[in-house]
């Protein structure tokens, strides 16, 4: 069973904030809006508990996601409440539900997946890229369980970084949450300077 | 009397502890649900497959993870709990292919479908109905009383997969007979009013059995018995009404 320290953990939380603070900056930019970031949540949580740890499982949801390849594999997950997907789609200009939506709300993804990316690869020095993002609609269980067997399926814990993105004034939050595969999470804390 | 809501997650399985209890996995994307289930005994279990073979160098301790080990600690779980394997109906849903991944997906969802009937087939557990494939997410829910499977897609409506267990496979005609309106009421048992729904009759036929002044029951193994313990009646047809095997529909398969 794959556990990390506390310090490990602490470095991983303060890689989620940079990255997510990029992020954000992104957003506030795309919508004229100010995005407030919570405190990044970085869990290491047993495969099982892993749905749970993110939400309800049965709460309708909108996923962009953006798988990762190179030196750490892995898949940026970008979680919207339908409802919320459906306000940031209005604060864009575009209609909810529409075929332009999905495409709007996939170029969201993709402005705040390779910010984030951007920043811990300039940090860490590793070479990330991402693929283009995928947008999905679905119950928040179908959608996290799909991503995590992909991404760790052949391990037992899964490790969540998740940040939340609150654009001001509205119902409108996002959930933003790196889930990488188990090798690139050494990669990425041996080059941090803190190996297991 | 209500049961209890078991919640089966990803890589957990699950046997129905009392006989109104529901199993449900919640958001089976490209896992697989296994349902494995007694209606007669008011028996379930449900296994929340995730991956299609358990790695050789893995020392994971989920049997319910892997399809290759899932399907035997189920089809064990519901035995011991007290299931007759002759009367089991397998039930399948899940499998989807919620993302490529970039092309680097390698369509899970399918593999999975694949390994969990592999393994199945394996043990000579034929799959009744299923809902599987495609790009949605599904909920899936097992009731115990009377071994209905449902399943629900993301904004979908609840559909019902399973068959009823009166309405045997083909193969098996002899398991259609115990039936709470056969010709083994004798006056003095039980209305048949009572019988709230046919899914539910099943679960009903099992008390009027044993009417005193019936005659021995099949405990006394008749030659014409199924080997797999499906009772057999050879009685000659008595008055009465008799359900039509053929009305029932069959839904899914």
């Amino acid at each position: 069973m794959s556990t990390y320290s506390d310090l490990q953990l602490d470095a991983l939380r303060e890689i989620a904030n940079i990255g997510s603070g990029t992020a954000g900056t992104a957003l506030a930019a795309m919508l004229g809006r100010s995005v407030d970031l919570s405190v990044p949540h970085v869990e290491a949580v047993p495969l099982v508990e892993a749905v749970e740890a993110v939400g309800d499982p049965a709460r309708p949801t909108t996923a962009a996601l953006l798988p990762i390849v190179g030196a750490l594999d892995g898949v940026v997950l970008l979680l919207f409440r339908t409802d919320a997907a459906d306000t940031l789609c209005r604060l864009l200009g575009v209609e909810p539900g529409s075929e332009i939506a999905d495409s709007a709300l996939s170029e969201i993804g993709n402005v705040l997946g390779t910010s984030y990316l951007n920043s811990i690869a300039a940090m860490s020095g590793l070479a990330l890229e991402p693929k283009p993002p995928e947008v999905v609609t679905d119950v928040l269980g179908a959608i996290v369980s799909s991503v995590l067997m992909h991404v760790a399926g052949g391990e037992d814990v899964a490790l969540l970084l998740d940040t939340q993105l609150r654009v001001e004034d509205e119902e409108c939050a996002v959930s933003f949450l790196l889930v990488p595969e188990g090798d690139g999470v050494q990669e990425l804390l041996t080059r941090l300077g803190l190996p297991t | 009397m209500s049961g209890a809501d078991l919640m089966v997650r990803m890589g957990e399985l699950a046997v129905s502890s009392g006989p109104d209890d529901v199993l449900t996995s919640i958001g089976l994307g490209s896992c697989i649900g296994l349902a494995l289930v007694d209606a007669e005994r008011r028996i379930a279990g449900l296994a929340h497959v995730m991956l299609p073979a358990r790695p050789d160098r893995s020392d994971d301790a989920q049997v319910g993870k892997f399809a290759d080990t899932a399907v035997p600690a189920l089809l064990e779980a519901v035995l011991s709990a007290g299931a007759r394997r002759a009367r089991l109906a397998t039930y399948l849903v899940g499998g989807a292919q919620m993302f490529s991944f970039g092309g680097r997906g390698m369509d899970v969802g399918t593999r999975n479908d694949q390994a969990v009937r592999d393994a199945l087939a394996a043990l000579h557990l034929r799959v009744r109905a299923d809902a599987t494939g495609g790009t949605k997410g599904r909920t899936m829910r097992v009731h115990a009383t009377d071994g209905t499977v449902t399943f629900k897609e993301s904004g979908g409506v609840e559909t019902t997969i399973s068959v009823p267990a009166r309405v045997a496979p083909a193969a098996r005609p002899s398991r259609d007979v115990p039936d709470a309106r056969s010709p083994r009421r004798v006056p003095g048992a039980p209305p048949q009013s009572d019988t709230p729904s046919p899914r539910n009759s099943p679960v009903v036929a099992r008390t009027p059995m044993r009417v005193p002044g019936a005659p021995p029951q099949s405990d006394a193994p008749s030659p014409r018995n199924a080997p797999g313990g499906a009772r057999t009646f050879p009685t000659t047809p008595a008055p009465g009404p008799r359900v039509s095997l053929s009305s029932t529909p069959r839904i899914g398969v």
